[in-house]
Order: C-alpha cells, then sequence, then structure tokens
C-alpha cells in the first residue's frame, strides 16, 4: 500500500463517504463457575452493517480489553473482527479501527461488554445475550485512493452477517419518536415565553400604577 | 569496534596489527596473556583462561606502547648508483642514494605525466565534429599541438597561442575558456566515438565558466563599503518579511473575529440574560406577537463537524459540548427521561433532531428559568401595592401572568430562582429596562 502513503494527491473537496458499522457483544452462562473464577463467554465484534466487507479500507481492529486480560490489546487485522473470550465481569471496551490510508486517523468505538440481563432465559444461560449498537463511519474528504477503496463493493466473504435486532425499524422509530418529542419540548417552549411575555406586562402594569399613585399622594401634599 | 577488531584483539593482543588472525574458533576458547602484561594483573583479569568478555584494549593499539626493539643487527648497505630518468627521452642519468638489494629506477618518475596526442583522422573529424563555425580543422590540429606540447596547461596554451604559430598560420587570439572549450568538446567526442571510458573525463561548460568567472570577479571586487551596504540591505529585507508576516498574521486574526462576529449576530440577536431587548426591529411586532425570535436564548452550540477532515463516528456529533453547565446537563437528562426519550440510533438525520431537541430542551429551561424571576418580581410588587390600596387589581387582559403553567417536561428540575441568583439590584435594573421597554412600544402602538 506504498501507493496510499504519498500524498501527491490533495483531499476531494465536498466529498463525504458514510460506512454503517454494527457493533457490540454476544455473550453466554456457562450455568456454573469455573475454576478460573469464570461465568460467561463472551465475542466482542464490529461488523458492516450493508454486508460489504470492510477489509479493502480497514487495516486492523484493535480491541483494547480490560487491563487484567494478559495481552489486552487484541489486534485483528482480517475479518471477521471480533474478539473471543471468557471472564466474569462487565467492563468497557474499546474498539479502535485503523485505517489503510495511513493518513487517516484511527477511529475509535466504545462498548460497555454486556454479560447480565435480567431475563431469565438468558440468567440461566438458556439464550444468549446480545447487544448490539448501530452506528456510523463518516469519511469526509478522502483521499482519491482512499476513496476508491472506499467504494468497492466487495460482499463479505466470511458467510453474511445477519444482524440480531431490525436496525431499520429502529432508525424509524427513533425518529419518529424524537420529532414528536421535540413538539413537546416546542409546544413548551411556547407556552413559557408567552407566559414570560404576560408576566413582564404584568410587572409593567404594576410599576405604572405604583407610579400614578405616588404621583397622586405627591400632588395631594402640594395641596 | 566491530566483531573482528575485537576477535583480533582478544586473540592477539600482542599483536594487533597485521599479523594473520587464528580461527575464530580456537581464539575463544583460549586467551593468551598480553605481551607484556604483569603477570599479577593477568591473574586478577582471567581466571582458568575464562573468556573475558571485555576487550582488553581498544582496537589499533595494543596493552601499551611497544618499546623500541633495540636488537643489534647488521646495517643495511646504501650504494649510490647512476639512475635513469625513465620518462626523459634524452638518456640523462642521475646519481642517487639506493639500498644495495632495491635495484631500482628513479622513483620520482611516477610523478610525470605525459599527455598523449590525440589523433584523428580527416575521415574522422568531417563524420564526428559538427561544431564547425568557430574553429578550423587546421586550428583544431593546432590547438591540439600545444596541448601535447605545453602538456594541456591551458594558460600557458593561451599565452603562448600567438607565438608559436608557424608562418602560413594565422589564427586569432583565443582566450583559455575558449581553448579548454574546445580541446574538451574533442576530446569527449572521440572518446565516445572509440568507446575510451577515460577517468579524468573533464565536463566543460564554457558558459557556466564565464558566469562563474564574472560572479567571482564582482564578490572579490566588493569594497568594505559594498560589503557594508548589503548586510545593511539584508537587514532591511528580513524586517521586511517579519513586517509583512506580523500584518498576514493581524488580518486572519480579524478575519476570523469578524466571522465570529456575524455568526453570532444571527444566531444570537439579543443576549440571553435580557429577556426584552430594544432591538428597533422587533419592537412593532412584539405587542402583536409577544413570541418572538428575538426573545431567544441559546441553545447548545455543538461542535462543528463541517470543516472536518477525516474519518470520524456519527455518534461522537451528538456528544454535548464540554462547556455546558452541570445543570444544563442535569435539565436535559431530566427532560429525556420524563419524555421517556433515549439516544437514538445514530443515522444523520436523527441526529440532527436529536440535537436540536436537546438545543431546545436548554432554551425551554432557560426560559422558565426568567419566567420565575419575573413571577418572584411581580408577586413582590403587586403585594406591595396591595398593602397601600387592597383593592386594586391586575387589568383584565393580564390576569392570566398570575396562574403559573406547569411545564411537566421540566419536572424535577430545580427551577427556583435560587439556582439562577440574579443579585436583586441587577434584577431590579433588568426589570426596570423591561418596563422602559414595554413603554416605549405602547407608545408606538
Amino acid at each position: 500500500m506504498n501507493d496510499l502513503e504519498e500524498k501527491t494527491v490533495t483531499r476531494m473537496k465536498g466529498t463525504t463517504v458514510v460506512k454503517p458499522v454494527v457493533y457490540g457483544n454476544v455473550s453466554r452462562y456457562f450455568g456454573k463457575k469455573s475454576e478460573n473464577g469464570h461465568t460467561h463467554q463472551w465475542t466482542v465484534f464490529v461488523k458492516p452493517f450493508d454486508n460489504c466487507c470492510m477489509s479493502p479500507f480497514v487495516k486492523k481492529v484493535v480491541f483494547r480489553l480490560h487491563a487484567d486480560y494478559n495481552d489486552h490489546n487484541r489486534t485483528v487485522t482480517e475479518p471477521p473482527y471480533e474478539v473471543t473470550e471468557t471472564g466474569w465481569g462487565e467492563f468497557e471496551v474499546l474498539i479502535k479501527i485503523f485505517f489503510v490510508d495511513v493518513n487517516e486517523k484511527p477511529v475509535t468505538l466504545t462498548h460497555l461488554l454486556k454479560l447480565f440481563h435480567t431475563d431469565p432465559d438468558i440468567t440461566l444461560g438458556k439464550k444468549p445475550l446480545i447487544i448490539e449498537h448501530y452506528d456510523e463511519v463518516i469519511f469526509q474528504e478522502p483521499y482519491p485512493l482512499f476513496h476508491k477503496l472506499l467504494m468497492e463493493k466487495k460482499r463479505v466473504t466470511c458467510g453474511e452477517y445477519k444482524h440480531h435486532y431490525d436496525h431499520e425499524t429502529f432508525k424509524k422509530n427513533d425518529f419518529e419518536q424524537m420529532k414528536s418529542v421535540h413538539k413537546q419540548v416546542e409546544s413548551a417552549l411556547e407556552t413559557v415565553r408567552h407566559f414570560k411575555v404576560l408576566t413582564a406586562r404584568a410587572i409593567h402594569a404594576l410599576q405604572e400604577h405604583e407610579k400614578e399613585s405616588l404621583d397622586a399622594m405627591n400632588d395631594e401634599q402640594v395641596d | 569496534m566491530s566483531t573482528m577488531d575485537l576477535l583480533t584483539i582478544e586473540g592477539n593482543p600482542s599483536t594487533p596489527d597485521g599479523e594473520q588472525t587464528p580461527p575464530v574458533g580456537k581464539l575463544q576458547k583460549k586467551m593468551k596473556k598480553p605481551e607484556q602484561m604483569a603477570r599479577e594483573l593477568w591473574g586478577l583479569l582471567s581466571t582458568d583462561g575464562e573468556d573475558l568478555d571485555y576487550p582488553l584494549t581498544q582496537a589499533g593499539t595494543s596493552y601499551c606502547t611497544r618499546k623500541m626493539d633495540m636488537m643489534k643487527r647488521k646495517v643495511r648497505k646504501w650504494r649510490h648508483v647512476q639512475v635513469e630518468h625513465p620518462t626523459r627521452k634524452d638518456h640523462m642519468t642521475m646519481k642517487c642514494l639506493r639500498r644495495e638489494d632495491d635495484p631500482g629506477t628513479f622513483g620520482y618518475g611516477r610523478f610525470d605525466k605525459s599527455v598523449e596526442f590525440l589523433r584523428y583522422s580527416q575521415a574522422e573529424y568531417d563524420a564526428h565534429i559538427t561544431d564547425r563555425d568557430e574553429w578550423t580543422k587546421n586550428e583544431t590540429d593546432y590547438l591540439m599541438q600545444l596541448a601535447v606540447k605545453y602538456s594541456r596547461r591551458f594558460v600557458v596554451m593561451a599565452d603562448r597561442y600567438l607565438m608559436d604559430q608557424m608562418d602560413n598560420q594565422s589564427f586569432e587570439k583565443r582566450s583559455v575558456d575558449e581553448l579548454k572549450a574546445r580541446f574538451y568538446y574533442i576530446q569527449e567526442t572521440f572518446n565516445k566515438v572509440r568507446n575510451i571510458d577515460q577517468e579524468d573525463e573533464c565536463m566543460f561548460d564554457a558558459s557556466n565558466e564565464e558566469r562563474r568567472r564574472e560572479q567571482l570577479a564582482r564578490l572579490l571586487s566588493r569594497s568594505q563599503k559594498d560589503i557594508e551596504e548589503e548586510q545593511q540591505l539584508e537587514n532591511e529585507m528580513s524586517k521586511i518579511e517579519a513586517r509583512k508576516r506580523e500584518r498576514e498574521k493581524k488580518t486572519q486574526d480579524l478575519q476570523k473575529l469578524m466571522t465570529q462576529a456575524s455568526v453570532s449576530n444571527v444566531s444570537v440577536p439579543s443576549t440571553p440574560h435580557t429577556p426584552l431587548s430594544a432591538s428597533p426591529s422587533k419592537r412593532k411586532s412584539l405587542p402583536a406577537t409577544p413570541i418572538s425570535a428575538s426573545l431567544n436564548v441559546d441553545g447548545i452550540k455543538y461542535h462543528d463537524w463541517s470543516g472536518h477532515t477525516g474519518p470520524s463516528v456519527r455518534s461522537q456529533r451528538m456528544k454535548l459540548p464540554s462547556t455546558l453547565s452541570v445543570k444544563k446537563h442535569r435539565a436535559i437528562d431530566c427532560a429525556l427521561r420524563n419524555m421517556k426519550a433515549d439516544t437514538p440510533t445514530a443515522t444523520e438525520e436523527n441526529v440532527e433532531l436529536f440535537n436540536e431537541l436537546r438545543s431546545d430542551i436548554v432554551r425551554l429551561y432557560e426560559e422558565a428559568l426568567q419566567m420565575f424571576n419575573l413571577q418572584y418580581e411581580m408577586h413582590s410588587t403587586r403585594i406591595s401595592i396591595q398593602q397601600s390600596n387592597p383593592s386594586y387589581e391586575l387589568p383584565e387582559d393580564l390576569k392570566g401572568a398570575l396562574s403559573v403553567p406547569s411545564i411537566p417536561i421540566l419536572s424535577g428540575v430545580d427551577l427556583s430562582s435560587g439556582t439562577n441568583p440574579t443579585p436583586s439590584r441587577k434584577k431590579r435594573a433588568a426589570a426596570i429596562e423591561q418596563g422602559n421597554v414595554l413603554r416605549k412600544i405602547k407608545q408606538k402602538v
């Protein structure tokens, strides 16, 4: 990839490429405690949302686990980008994605590894616990060569990813909810503003009255 | 220090230079005591012939300076012999001292360099020499002869150029550079043709040489005054440059300030803490539609991502700026909880809407604070009036101000005036100012 390291070309003005990704973890309870105290097996992952392979533009993904794990920076250079481990506690996993173009800084996603849930089936280990987050990596004004790599539409080779949640519906629902909530806030804002002005005018009226009565008193005294 | 040096020293410290180095395997097994090292010292350093893991001496020197070898030997004999100078054609002999076993010739003869005559036929000349404008073949031949005669000493050649001419020759005077240029041109051409790889090949660029000489002459002919003047000019130049840079920086700063000012002018027409500003354009619209854009308080100023280059994560754009106060943070959290709204899936429109939503929550919070402050003000004034005149009541159209609306979105948010401690003097001033504004409005209407 030496050709990408050369800064012979400038960034593409006004070009933005958005790559949706899904990241999260799957975990399952053993059903008992193992000798080393571990209770769950888990896999933390990051995968493309649209099943377009990320390997053309992703150099490597580094998963930073809790410092108690030996070799806690796990580097994955090939898809699937995931780390499977066993453990007993929840912690924050830093997922750092490095890109093929060395000029582009890596981006970091943080994921709180979830092991425990209130669902009895999950608690007993009958069903795995699955947590997924949808996010988007935005490439603003990439270099042309990198842009070419970003636009490469390669199907994932290691089997299609099936997302456990319907993120499309989530997106729509979230949008609708945001809209309705926003309306509530706007109407409340309107009410408050209206009332604020009303109060201000009331204060003014009161002050006018105060002044008039003072004037009247003064007049009386003069008389 | 290279490994070889090290081995040499360790293995054979007494003879570090020149002598045959023993094979590597052998010398690593056992080390000998260096010559002239005291036995006692060696005993301290080495036990049972084990290897030392450090060198005893530095490269190139032995353990200590060698003493002069004063062995008595027979002195070698020298003779006074006649030798012939190898490069002289006239068989001149000279006498010099020689060692008996050295038959030798005259040693300094090797410093003599004779110039070979560059020979070429008429046909060769015609075929390869293309540059014939300035020089004729005859003159070129003459130049070659001179080159041999004076061993390419071009200065001498130029000097003798007119004098050495035969009677039938009448060449013009040439400069040193011209001679050089022609000579090297001819030499280079024929070397190329004959595929001779000459070591002392000289690329002579006459015009460059000329310029170089000119430049050098100018440099050397500068007077002290000129030098001083030049120094002065250089100083001035650097000063001008510095000033220019400073000016550019200043204009940049100014531009930045101007853009900032214009941006804040657009987004914040009035300061947030004086809710009823006397902005003339808004006066008219105020009584008819009391909720006017000029009353807007600031929302949240998010990080501006439009100028960003390179990759970023969408959810990062939902991050609240670190400058946001803790109270506002709390208000946002509380309001979102009240409305059961959570951080949405990070799509572009969701992020935008969510940011706008939180901005509006902050506005609502600010407006509510101001409203409650005004309420407090109003009630205190009303009570003081009613003390002297119990029958007084607000006009009918303003009675609505007495029933405080509930804001369910902000329930749980601390909105008491204590959270927004405005000194009463300031509040008073603000209220008077509002009164003034309202009076003006009334006059207009």
